[in-house]
């Protein structure tokens, strides 16, 4: 099987007839992979992702006295303030996924006893939309987005979906609310798809002992949905680095666990360290695993160390897809930038707090930058470890690393540079890659 | 007849309890967002109409309007609007404006000079100049308040909107080579006796090119539906454009606008242009004022001295004055006195003001002076060219 679609744990047991019979009819041409679907043996596992097609798409646009006066910058927190529409889906194991709707923003109500409450079954994505100088709206790779999610979903034993359907459907939410992008460069509009499980049921486990169509204990309903966030510049007042706190007793995830999802339980716990460090004096957590202490992420973004290695060669590093770490598409971006330049060695390896200390102390240390959506780059000018102070001189070059990425990924964002990577939201689809249901 | 919007839940079957949502208005998309133009409301969440002539003219300059409509909506905190090729001072009694905090502008399209308040509802279409179709948009103001109140409001021929007989519209436009707008008022609620007194048309008579305001008996919506808001008529009139068969295109709803430079890169330049005293003054086309003062004298006969001035760019650039008496005034040296006039800033009733302290034998009053009302003297109030007995003698 060259895919394997995901339903929850537990979805070979459910027999064929038995979805049929729940089944809406089958829509006649089905896009998988890019491919027009032929084959029965795909058509089988297709039905338990159907995705409603954007063209179902059900619209309810805000009233004027539901629309939210759009603030000013000064007052822009991150996430606090939202647009006036909102996208939603529902699935349910008995009636699949229902029709995807935009409707003004609004709360979502629940049964107290829904899972996602209890279990944190929640995972979320991030992305941009930026306004160019053009005046057309694009999306930063959002293809990577989707696939990501759909992983994630899979990971959380919930169902998965068309990534391109779905991505039709937000690219029409931020047609409709396009007035909350602004007008100017520096700025965007932060996207959040979150996925959470939304059925009733304290019991976790799979009952062996019940027959197969009633023995599987998956998500039986779910919500899909997206809201949106204007964002002003992430460092308003000018490029600042940050320092951080890397101490090995707080770790952010471990082999074997969910540290490469994005899974909302990854973040939750971090509130707390996060506030120990303020109270320190710190910005933000380096965090460590291992008793090698390994570097793996910084705050809530992935992490590069730029150095003159043991061999005298200039080198880009950033910890590898091993699982603990989660696979950021600024992270893949700048990666894949680097290696289109061929100027220095670009390497996904492990590097240890021990590695970093001796490169600093003999001055081959150059830059330390977080990479994420938020900022693109953020730059560390200092790491408490231990009990020392290490200073990195990442600001203190001519021309910084971090900084040449964050104008050639800005160029590709704002439309200064065409590039496939930023997708007009008015672009025809025919140039989207059409995305699986699943992606593992 | 009037509609009544109805509301009713959209039933999930079994689902229904997790999202409550009432429809008011189901659109399916059944064509993608590229086949028909983007038709979109823009409700202004400023009230300052410098910063509404910025958004205007941001708008008229930076979209792309050959796929896509807009109306705007907006309305300004008390201020005077007039054309592009007016005269501030034949327009509005500034002095009166500047007492209570009245603002006044220049916009950037022709025609006359209008009265803004809470009460007084803006609308402005942007479209292609291909597009542009004024008395489309007129037609389509006029159903929806026939449609929301059963308001008979008609376009006249002269692209009035005129109710009972009486206007509650002015419109006036700007078309550029690819771009184009219509804007106008509709009287909602607008305080009519600040009205009159903001505006001065025939008032005062200078020799000028500059467009003239008509007067016209106006009167409000609400004369003859109290019940009327100018937040009901916005959302009547946005309603209308994006529901109903007079503009075509995809609707994407009511949008608020918060015109600040963070929105929309480039507005906080447009609208210090908008404020200064070059755009809003500087810009009046030239004119002439002539003006006669009777002044009493120690003797039987009475003297009558006349002066005229020719403000060029707002700056008064030539100066006169002359003396009809039974005695003989030293002309020469008012001349020279008044001379000094030059390069100052044109402000309402510095010619008489300037007279009455030389005849006096004080220095010519300042700017403050002058505004504030302070120089004192046998001048008759407020008219100028005032036939003087028997004849003039000028210089």
């Amino acid at each position: 099987m060259a895919t394997s679609f995901s339903l929850s744990s537990g979805s070979s047991c459910v027999p064929l007839d038995n979805i049929l019979q729940n089944r809406q009819s089958i829509p006649s041409q089905i896009w998988v992979r890019g491919n027009h679907l032929s084959s029965p043996n795909l058509l089988i596992n297709v039905l338990f992702s159907l995705f409603s097609k954007a063209s179902d798409l059900q619209i309810q646009l805000a009233e004027p006295e539901q629309l939210h006066p759009k603030p000013d910058p000064e007052k822009l927190t991150f996430g606090k303030h939202f647009t006036d529409h909102m996208l939603s889906v529902e699935w349910s194991g008995k009636m699949g996924w229902g029709k995807p709707y935009i409707t003004p923003l609004q709360n979502i109500s629940l049964h107290p006893g829904a899972k996602v409450f209890h279990y944190a079954i929640e995972l979320f994505e991030g992305m941009k939309a930026h306004r160019g100088i053009d005046e057309r709206i694009r999306l930063f790779r959002p293809d990577q987005n989707m696939m990501r999610m759909i992983s994630t979903s899979h990971r959380s034993a919930l169902p998965g979906f068309s990534g391109y359907e779905f991505l039709k459907c937000l690219k029409k939410l931020i047609w409709i609310d396009q007035e909350w992008v602004p007008h100017s460069q520096g700025s965007s509009l932060y996207i959040r798809p979150t996925f959470i499980g939304t059925d009733v049921s304290f019991f976790l486990g799979c009952l062996k002992s019940l027959p197969p169509a009633l023995g599987v204990a998956r998500s039986e309903r779910a919500l899909l949905y997206v809201v949106l966030c204007p964002v002003g510049p992430y460092f308003a007042t000018g490029m600042k680095p940050v320092s951080l706190l890397a101490d090995p007793m707080y770790v952010r995830a471990w082999p074997g666990g969910c540290g490469d999802k994005k899974v909302g339980s990854n973040y939750g716990p971090t509130i707390y360290i996060q506030k120990v460090a303020e109270k320190m004096g710190v910005q933000q957590i380096l965090w460590l695993f291992g008793n090698d202490h390994q570097l793996t992420e910084v705050g809530t973004m992935n992490i590069f160390v730029y150095l003159i290695n043991d061999k005298g060669e200039k080198e880009l590093v950033t910890p590898p897809l091993d699982g603990l770490i989660l696979p950021g598409v600024t992270r893949r971006s700048l990666l894949e930038m680097a290696r289109s330049w061929s100027e220095f060695k670009v390497s996904e390896r492990r590097i240890t707090m021990k590695e970093v200390v001796k490169a600093c102390k003999e001055n081959r240390l150059l830059e330390i930058f977080g990479a994420g959506t938020a900022c693109i780059v953020c730059p560390v000018n200092k790491i408490y470890y231990q009990k020392d102070v290490l200073e990195i001189p990442t600001m203190d070059h001519p021309f910084p690393l971090n900084q040449r990425f964050l104008k050639d990924l800005q160029d590709i964002q704002y439309g200064q540079v065409k590039h496939p990577w930023a997708v007009d939201i008015e672009d025809s689809d025919a140039i989207m890659h059409e995305v699986a249901a699943t992606h593992s | 007849m009037a509609f009544s919007w109805t509301y009713q839940h959209i039933k999930l079957g079994s689902l229904h309890q997790f999202l409550q949502v009432p429809v008011i208005a189901r659109l399916c998309l059944s064509r993608t967002s590229t086949d028909l133009p983007k038709k979109s409301v823009f409700i202004s969440q400023c009230h300052n109409v410098y910063t509404n002539l910025a958004l205007e003219d941001w708008f008229y300059k930076n979209y792309k309007f050959e796929n896509q409509v807009a109306l705007m909506l907006w309305w300004n905190n008390p201020c005077v609007v007039i054309g592009r090729h007016q005269n501030p001072w034949l327009e509005a009694d500034t002095k009166y404006l500047k007492m209570n905090n009245i603002m006044v502008a220049r916009r950037n399209s022709g025609g006359g000079a209008v009265y803004h308040d809470e009460g007084n509802l803006n609308c402005t279409f942007f479209t292609s100049r291909n597009s542009y179709n004024r008395k489309n948009n007129l037609q389509m103001l006029c159903e929806a308040l026939w449609k929301t109140w059963g308001i008979d409001a008609e376009v006249s021929a002269r692209d009035d909107i005129v109710l009972h007989g009486k206007k509650v519209s002015g419109t006036a436009a700007k078309l550029g080579r690819e771009n184009a707008y219509h804007h106008c008022t509709l009287l909602v609620d607008s305080d009519k006796d600040l009205m009159t007194q903001s505006l001065h048309v025939g008032r005062t008579q200078f020799e000028t090119r500059a467009t003239e305001s008509t007067t016209s008996q106006v009167t409000c919506l609400s004369d003859w539906h109290p019940e009327v808001t100018i937040e009901d008529v916005m959302k009547a009139i946005g309603r209308e454009f994006l529901q109903g068969t007079y503009v075509e295109g995809t609707s994407t709803g009511f949008h608020l606008i918060h015109p600040t430079n963070f929105w929309f890169h480039g507005l906080s330049e447009m609208k210090e242009h908008l404020m200064s005293w070059d755009w809003i003054y500087g810009m009046t086309p030239d004119f002439k004022e002539e003006v006669s003062i009777l002044f009493p004298s120690v003797g039987p006969i009475s003297s009558v001295v006349t002066a005229s001035v020719h403000v060029h760019k707002g700056l008064i650039a030539e100066v006169k004055i002359g003396v009809h008496s039974g005695e003989s005034r030293d002309i020469h040296q008012y001349q020279e006195v008044m001379e000094t006039l030059k390069g100052r800033a044109y402000r309402a009733r510095i010619l008489q003001d300037s007279i009455t302290n030389i005849l006096k034998g004080l220095p010519l009053p300042t700017d403050e002076e002058i505004d504030a009302g302070q120089v004192l003297g046998a001048t008759v109030e407020g008219e100028s060219n005032v036939q003087a007995p028997g004849f003039l003698v000028s210089l």
